[in-house]
Parts: structure tokens; C-alpha cells; sequence
């Protein structure tokens, strides 16, 4: 119930915050993506347990 | 010594009826009962049984002393971090194994056994040995189970069921009253702690162990200790003093000449510079790290991986994709899924972003999904996925990537 109130919420939000599908939202969501996509996921290299 | 068990040993071994080697000395059922523990002998009827079977009083309790000695040096050792003196003491006591049976410290040895193999990272043999104690374990002392736990947290770290291990040491802890002083053990729970991404603890019980292997001048686990609190600063963004650590630790590994740690030192820089989007310097020391490597191991690949990541960062295509591809070989090689996946995506993505979400959707994310990756790393995927699918407009599967982030 919690978890569904919060989806409906964010899905509000989300269609809010979303106007109409012109080229400069476009460009928005590729920065982001670019942003998100350069984010460093490389791994640590952890020390031995011995 | 328990004597009785000891001469049946030797009697047995040496093909004696109980009625010749108890000729001329005592009767046979004594000698039965002496052999079955069911009747203390006086020492010099002890001593004429194993001079008959030729075995020395003396050097027996010679021995057992020895055995008491070899345990107490290879714990040691063992926390220490010795290799090369953790297989010459472990050699000495399977040159006795045969009596350490009828010594007080039948349990300890089976013990310290279990923690060598796990130390040795054999695995399958480790399992076998700690089913063989489990069916001891109500024989043990209270420090002996406290042990036996212990490893089997050790054990539970190196198979990456860090839930588990984590919560035995609580155990361990609160049963101590928090007054353990063991620097292993809080070793062991930060690297725990690392690993289910509870950074803030991780750095708790680093320090806590750092300060204890500074006192003891423990060499090796004081590098080790560093190693994981630079990381785990870097995990939390305290960048200074992740810094501090692995300037800290390149200075002594070199000054100390241990060349094993330095590649992971240099990546683990690397690991840092690339947090803090200083990309240059974080490919030297990827590069750094990779050139010092002669393994082509899971080190490498991760390192390996790091390099191509950098170079995409970069808009290098060509360099990213010669390094994806070897990522991805290795990968089969190796059997280590993630960077191989990972690399897959990236190679995709350079040619094809929208496949590339799908293949991140239906292969990346069920599998970093189900080896329980870092958050903050999961969180990158939904978001990238999120982006996607509002850019199309789909927006129930956009809101449905949103609400795994929350």
C-alpha cells in the first residue's frame, strides 16, 4: 500500500515535472544520461583477508 | 599427555599383543584399562611401557610442550600476517601431528588447521575441516568455540556472505562485552563492513584495528588496514583523508619493499582520482597499477575494466573499446562476470545507446541485482534506465527505476 502511494506520487511528479516532449527536454535527459553513464563504476581493489 | 591412548598407539602401530608389551611389567587388564583411560597409571609404569615400545618418556612431554609452543607462535604468526613462517611453523606440527591426539591441544591444533587452509584460501578443504569440528564442538572450551565462530565468519568473508559473517561477529562482540582487543577481528568486521557498504562502521573498526596493529608494530595489517580505510573513505567522500592513506601507504610499501601491495595501491589511487573526476590522474595510476601486475588475475581485470571506463570518460572510443575487448576476453578466461558485463554494455554503447539500455535492463542489472553490488552503484544503472525510458516517454517503467532508488 506504502510502496503504491509512493509510485503514484513519484508517477504525479514525474508527468508534472515533465512538459511537453520539446527538443530542450530532450537535450536535459541526454545530459543527465551522459552525466550518469560517465560516473565512475570501477571497483576498489580490497586487501587481502589472510 | 594422555599416556593411555598413546601407548595403544604405538602398541597398535608397532603390531604388539597387549600381552607381550605387558610382560614382566603389569597385568594385561591394567595395561587395558591404563590404554582406555579408565585407570591413571603411576609414571613409572608408564615409563617401562614406552621404553618397551620404544618411545621416550621424556621426549613425550618434550613434545607436548612443543605442541603448545608451535600452536601459541602459528596464532601469532597468523595475525601477523607472516606467509613465509605461517607454512615453515604449520610443516613443523605435521611432523607430530601423529601425537598431537593425545595432547591437551587436540582442538586448538583442528583449529588452527581450519584457519590455516581458510588463510591459504583452500576453500573445499577449509569446508571439510569445519565439518569435522562441528561434530567436536561440544568438547569445546569456551575460547575454543569462541574460535571456531570466529573462522567461520573468516569463512563466510571469503565466500562473500557478508550479511552472515557480520552478524556472528555482533555476536562475537557483544559477547565479549566490547572489550575484544583482537585487531584481526575488527580487521575482519571492517572489511565486512566495507563490503555491505556501511562505510561509516568500516572506518569505526579500521581505526580501532589500526591503533591496535600500530602498538603491536604489526607491519602488514597496518598497510592492509590502511588500504581498507582509504577505500572506505573514498566510499564515503572524504577524499583528504582517503588521500592521506594511500600517500601514507605508497611511502611504506615502497620503503618496505613490498611490491605485491603496490599495483593495488596504485589502483585503489586511481580508484580515488576517478571519484573525484580527476580523470587524468586516475588513468596514470590505473596505469601505473596494470603495469605492475604479472597476473592476469581478477586484480587485473578490475583494473583493466577501470582503464576502458576511463578512456569512454574521455571520448578515447578506439582505446576504450581495445580495452573493453580485453576485458571481455579475460572475463571468459577468469569466469568474473561483472567487469565482463559491463564492458559488454559499453562496447554496445558506443554503437548503439538504445540497445545498449535494453542489454543493461535484461542482462546488467538481474545480475548486479543478484550478487547484491553497492547501492551507489545500482543507483547509477536505475537512473541511467529512468532517463531512458522518460526520454521515450514510457514513463510507468521510468517511475518504476525511480522507486528502486528510493
Amino acid at each position: 500500500m506504502k510502496k503504491a502511494i509512493i509510485l503514484l506520487f513519484s508517477l504525479s511528479l514525474l508527468v508534472l515535472a515533465t512538459p511537453a516532449n520539446d527538443g530542450n527536454t530532450q537535450n536535459i535527459s541526454n545530459v543527465v544520461a551522459k552525466v550518469e553513464i560517465n560516473k565512475a563504476a570501477a571497483d576498489p581493489i580490497y586487501p587481502p583477508v589472510g | 599427555m594422555e599416556f593411555g591412548p598413546l601407548i595403544k598407539f604405538y602398541r597398535t602401530q608397532k603390531g604388539i599383543t597387549q600381552k607381550e608389551l605387558a610382560a614382566g611389567i603389569c597385568s594385561i587388564p591394567h595395561l587395558s584399562k591404563i590404554e582406555n583411560n579408565s585407570k591413571d597409571a603411576n609414571g613409572e609404569t608408564i615409563s617401562l611401557l614406552l621404553e618397551r615400545l620404544e618411545v621416550s618418556f621424556d621426549e613425550m612431554e618434550e613434545k607436548e610442550e612443543l605442541i603448545c609452543s608451535l600452536l601459541k607462535d602459528f596464532g601469532e604468526k597468523i595475525n601477523f600476517y607472516l606467509r613465509e613462517d605461517i607454512e615453515i611453523i604449520f610443516n613443523r606440527l605435521k611432523e607430530i601431528e601423529h601425537v598431537i591426539p593425545f595432547s591437551a591441544h587436540m582442538y586448538s591444533y583442528e583449529l588452527y588447521k581450519y584457519r590455516y587452509l581458510l588463510f591459504k584460501g583452500l576453500l573445499s578443504e577449509a569446508d571439510a575441516q569445519r565439518d569435522i569440528l562441528y561434530k567436536q564442538k561440544k568438547n569445546f572450551s569456551q575460547h575454543e568455540m569462541y574460535l571456531f565462530r570466529y573462522y567461520n565468519a573468516v569463512s563466510l568473508i571469503l565466500k562473500g556472505h557478508h550479511k552472515k559473517a557480520d552478524e556472528i561477529f555482533d555476536e562475537l562482540f557483544v559477547e565479549t562485552n566490547n572489550e575484544t582487543t583482537n585487531g584481526e577481528l575488527l580487521y575482519h568486521w571492517a572489511l565486512v563492513k566495507s563490503a555491505l557498504d556501511q562505510s561509516g562502521h568500516a572506518i569505526h573498526f579500521g581505526r580501532l584495528a589500526l591503533q591496535i596493529f600500530m602498538n603491536q608494530h604489526n607491519f602488514y595489517r597496518i598497510l592492509h588496514t590502511l588500504m581498507l580505510l582509504g577505500i572506505s573513505y573514498t566510499n564515503s567522500k572524504v577524499y583528504e583523508e582517503a588521500h592521506v592513506c594511500f600517500n601514507h601507504l605508497i611511502r611504506n610499501a615502497e620503503l618496505l619493499k613490498e611490491e605485491r601491495m603496490l599495483p593495488q595501491i596504485y589502483h585503489n589511487m586511481g580508484y580515488l582520482q576517478d571519484k573525484m573526476d580527476n580523470v587524468k590522474e586516475a588513468l596514470t595510476y590505473y596505469e601505473k597499477s596494470l603495469s605492475l601486475q604479472p597476473l592476469k588475475n581478477q586484480n587485473y581485470l578490475v583494473t583493466l575494466y577501470g582503464i576502458g571506463e576511463i578512456n569512454y570518460k574521455l571520448s578515447d572510443m578506439e582505446k576504450a573499446k581495445e580495452y573493453f575487448l580485453q576485458v571481455k576476453e579475460l572475463s571468459k578466461e577468469t569466469g568474473i562476470k561483472k567487469q565482463g558485463l559491463l564492458a559488454d554494455f559499453y562496447l554496445i554503447h558506443i554503437d548503439s545507446p538504445e540497445k545498449a539500455m535494453k542489454y543493461l535492463e535484461v542482462k546488467v542489472i538481474p545480475y548486479l541485482e543478484g550478487s547484491k553490488e553497492h547501492k551507489e552503484d545500482m543507483i547509477r544503472y536505475y537512473r541511467l534506465l529512468s532517463e531512458h525510458y522518460n526520454q521515450q516517454e514510457k514513463y510507468l517503467e521510468a517511475v518504476n527505476y525511480l522507486s528502486k532508488i528510493i
